[in-house]
């Protein structure tokens, strides 16, 4: 049975010329999981918040959408709200309540739920979803990632027939973001919901989805099985591989044969082509005049436990340094202890004299006091050249909420080099960011390192830090238990390391990223 | 939700404490005023607020001689002449009204203060939510923004801290427009939330997650008498000041009557909580 369908779909945003959605047509079934892709701005958000009446933005819209074969526009609220779940991607701004019960509790007291029925169906999702032990705790006592898997459940216990998910996992570690990704499977294969979802990085989600479909300025140029998706993609829009799954951009590197999507099938591929792939030479960094050292630097926020402890590392500069960690391991807590808003409680940290140091946030919205772009960057008057090399002129009289989270991204990066910062301290800079935009990112970020500066960057995106780290290290039990370079940190890793390890292990040691792999031709 | 063992119904403690807030700042007497200091200690002891409520005596004794002091100057009540103050005369019974006064805030504040500590969020959202279901959520979205909103401000303390901008002109108020922006922006996608599950569908019927017990029966009906003799020994002319003059008060029925509903309204919640620790430590599994 068709869930949800549209036909010959098109939204325009009040003001705009050019259409968001251009004749959309699909159709999803019961119980599928459908991945929506697509670069920023290709209207995956667009089209999903058309999906749900009460979420639908403002706008101009062409053609039909239908759930259950009804137009979605004529079902009853009621209906809408229980049939029809919508989770955003941030964790925090979804939430109406102060406790996890009363958050459960939302959807169904506003749509006339008895008490009694309330309760029960609060008592039936808690256990499915394993929230028994913290149903009357504070949700800002949770994680990100628990705060996520609470939304999903209160979606839930209306019982939707169908669940929209935008960038679930934008703002979550990667253990989180896994365990979110298995109970909205759990919910598609043991209770039959249909789930519709994007995601900025979705190459655990890729191979699993049933569907794919892929919007590119407003279109859908790819829809069908990950497999079909990947052909398409690869065959005749070669530009877009790049924000594809690892093992489908193997293609990128001149093979004409049959396309891998799955981490087994690159690893089936690259066995049968080990011949023509060789290890590229790794591009050794000499570090620089040391800017930052820590000497068994020790510090608790109070006496029942530090955060970190004996902790020693430098870094100079030419250096991108990225520091892994799990969620609570300290690691914006040594960033602040760097940057000096904070004192170790034992050992030291020596700056370099005169250093001027600057600190991106992870969440970076603070750090725009002003309604447009242009007052943020201080007009222009210092940093000209760096609003051009950054791609933010067109951007300027746009107010920063507007931005996209890559655009942020970079406008709050522009602020922070406009001062000529000598080390740049990054808190999970990659967060929200989708596969072109973290490139984009990653090579201002290396402008930066040759051009002298330092870069200490704490993040839990694997992916990132390999491709581009110049050392690394893991941030474990409050201290550096050891650091590395690159491809001798990541390639040593058996849990934490990138989708293009896990293909390559065994058959070419020693390649973290792509970039590290050579081919000759066929 | 967990709720303690034997703790009483927020609407029975709610009426109860609130009552005994209002009897404690009512009853300004030589009787009444100790007596409701002692039974507000006495509950603070039961409930955990013993220590904060020692804490409120620092509040209220800088201000025990400057009311005596006021009272007796500002007021002309009373007969027994202490001394004259130019023309005015200062009176017994003006100088010990306003140390009664002082006593009977303290022990108001710290009835208060055990209101408080037994009233949580939870209980608070539940006892609104009877008068409006909005109001309940208003109240549940206050105290969940507080924690949200304390957090950003340090973030965005930090944030300037580190990047240099510690020394700005007006860097507070910078602050707080950072924090308010943020969360102006955010409150879009939580009203967004609320549509997606259905707010403003149809009038909310909100959990009812107390049940009233058997205790609970009980102690409202010892409240509900209590009140009705308070009410009765009134209309039938209980009255004992300290104005016009200071003077044991006379013991007739009514004020027997009165002092007994008095005693029983300000030791209810005490006297159960006492009960209830006595009853688990008999009936606790072993």
């Amino acid at each position: 049975m068709k869930i949800t369908e549209a036909r010959n779909f098109s939204f325009t945003y009040p003001g705009e010329k050019e259409r968001a959605l251009k004749d959309i047509s699909f159709s999803v079934n019961s119980g599928e999981l459908v991945l929506v892709c697509g670069v920023s701005g290709s209207g995956k958000t667009t089209l999903l918040k058309n999906l749900k009446p009460a979420v639908a933005p403002k706008g101009k819209s062409e053609g039909t959408l239908l759930f259950k074969e009804e137009n979605i526009k004529e079902l009853s609220d009621v209906r809408a709200s229980c049939e029809i779940g919508f989770c955003s991607q941030s964790p925090e701004a979804q939430q109406v309540c102060d406790t996890v019960y009363r958050e459960l509790a939302f959807g169904l007291e506003n749509t006339g739920f008895k008490p009694s029925e309330t309760a029960k169906r609060i008592a039936e999702t808690s256990m499915f979803f394993g929230l028994e032990k913290i149903l009357s705790k504070n949700l800002s006592e949770l994680s990100g990632g628990e705060k996520q898997i609470v939304n999903v459940a209160a979606i839930c216990a209306m019982r939707p027939e169908l669940i929209i998910l935008d960038e679930p996992s934008m703002q979550l570690s990667p253990v989180s973001s896994s365990r979110l990704m298995s109970l909205l499977l759990r919910l598609k294969r043991e209770l039959g919901i249909t789930v519709i979802m994007t995601e900025h990085r979705f190459d655990d989600i890729f191979e699993t989805a049933d569907r794919v479909i892929y919007l590119d300025k407003g279109e859908i140029i790819a829809d069908g099985s990950p497999r079909e998706v990947a052909e398409r993609i690869c065959r005749s829009f070669p530009k877009l591989i790049d924000n594809l799954p690892a093992p489908v951009r193997l293609y990128s590197l001149g093979t004409k044969q049959e396309i891998p999507v799955t981490i087994s099938d690159g690893r089936d591929f690259l066995l049968k082509n080990v011949d023509r792939f060789k290890l590229r030479a790794e591009e050794m960094t000499k570090a620089g005049e040391t800017l930052i050292e820590a000497k068994h630097v020790s510090f608790a926020y109070d006496r029942s436990g530090e955060i970190l402890s004996d902790l020693s590392f430098s870094v100079g500069r030419g250096e991108l340094f990225c520091i892994l960690g799990a969620n609570g391991s300290g690691k914006t807590t040594l960033l602040r202890l760097i940057a000096g808003a904070l004192k170790p409680i034992y050992g030291k940290i020596k700056r370099k004299n005169g250093i001027n140091i600057a600190y991106l946030p992870q969440n970076v919205m603070p750090m725009f006091l002003y309604d447009t772009l242009s007052e943020c960057l201080g007009d222009g008057k210092n940093n000209s050249e760096l609003i051009d090399e950054l791609g933010l002129r067109e951007l300027l009289l746009r107010h920063p909420y507007d931005l996209s989270a890559g655009e942020m991204q970079r406008a709050a990066l522009c602020m922070l080099l406009t001062s000529s910062p000598d080390l740049l301290l990054l808190d999970e800079p990659t967060s929200g960011l989708d596969s072109l935009c973290r490139d984009a990112f990653a090579a201002i970020l290396k402008k930066a390192v040759r051009d002298g500066k330092a870069v200490i960057c704490v993040t839990h995106d694997v992916e990132f830090a390999a491709e581009n780290a110049s050392r690394a290290a893991f941030l474990f039990n409050g201290s550096i238990p050891a650091d590395d370079s690159r491809r001798a940190f990541f390639s040593d890793n058996l849990y934490c390391g990138s989708s293009v390890l896990r293909m390559t292990r065994g058959i070419i040691d020693g390649c973290v990223t792509l970039r590290d792999l050579e081919v000759s031709d066929e | 939700m967990k709720y303690r063992v034997g703790k009483l119904h927020p609407l029975v403690l709610f009426a109860a404490l609130l009552t005994a807030v209002a009897l404690a700042s009512s009853e300004i007497n030589p009787v009444l005023s100790p007596a409701s200091l002692v039974f507000a200690l006495l509950a603070a002891a039961e409930f955990g607020f013993l220590k904060k409520s020692l804490m409120l005596f620092k509040v209220t004794l800088p201000f025990f001689i400057p009311l005596i002091v006021l009272n007796a100057l500002f007021s002309g009540n009373g007969v027994t002449v202490l001394f004259n103050f130019f023309d005015h005369s200062v009176t017994l019974e003006a100088v010990m009204y306003g140390a009664f006064s002082i006593i009977s805030l303290t022990a108001a504040m710290i009835w208060a203060g055990c209101l408080g500590e037994m009233i949580g969020p939870d209980e608070t959202v539940f006892l609104f939510g009877r008068i409006s279901p909005y109001l309940a959520l208003i109240i549940s979205m206050i105290i969940g923004l507080i924690p949200k909103m304390l957090d950003r401000m340090e973030e965005v303390r930090i944030l300037r801290k580190i990047n240099g901008n510690d020394k700005e002109k007006h860097a507070v108020l910078k602050d707080i427009t950072a924090v308010v922006f943020q969360s102006l922006e955010m409150s879009l996608e939580t009203a967004s939330s609320m549509r997606a599950r259905g707010y403003g569908v149809c009038r909310p019927k909100r959990l009812a997650p107390y049940k009233m017990r058997s205790y609970d029966c009980i102690a409202l009906s010892v409240y509900a008498v209590c009140i009705a003799l308070l009410i009765v020994s009134k209309a039938s002319g209980y009255y004992y000041n300290v104005y016009p003059i200071l003077s044991a008060p006379e013991m007739t029925w009514q004020t027997w009557m009165f002092y007994f509903a008095f005693a029983g309204i300000m030791l209810l919640p005490t006297v159960n909580e006492t009960a209830q620790k006595i009853i688990w430590n008999k009936r606790k599994p072993v």
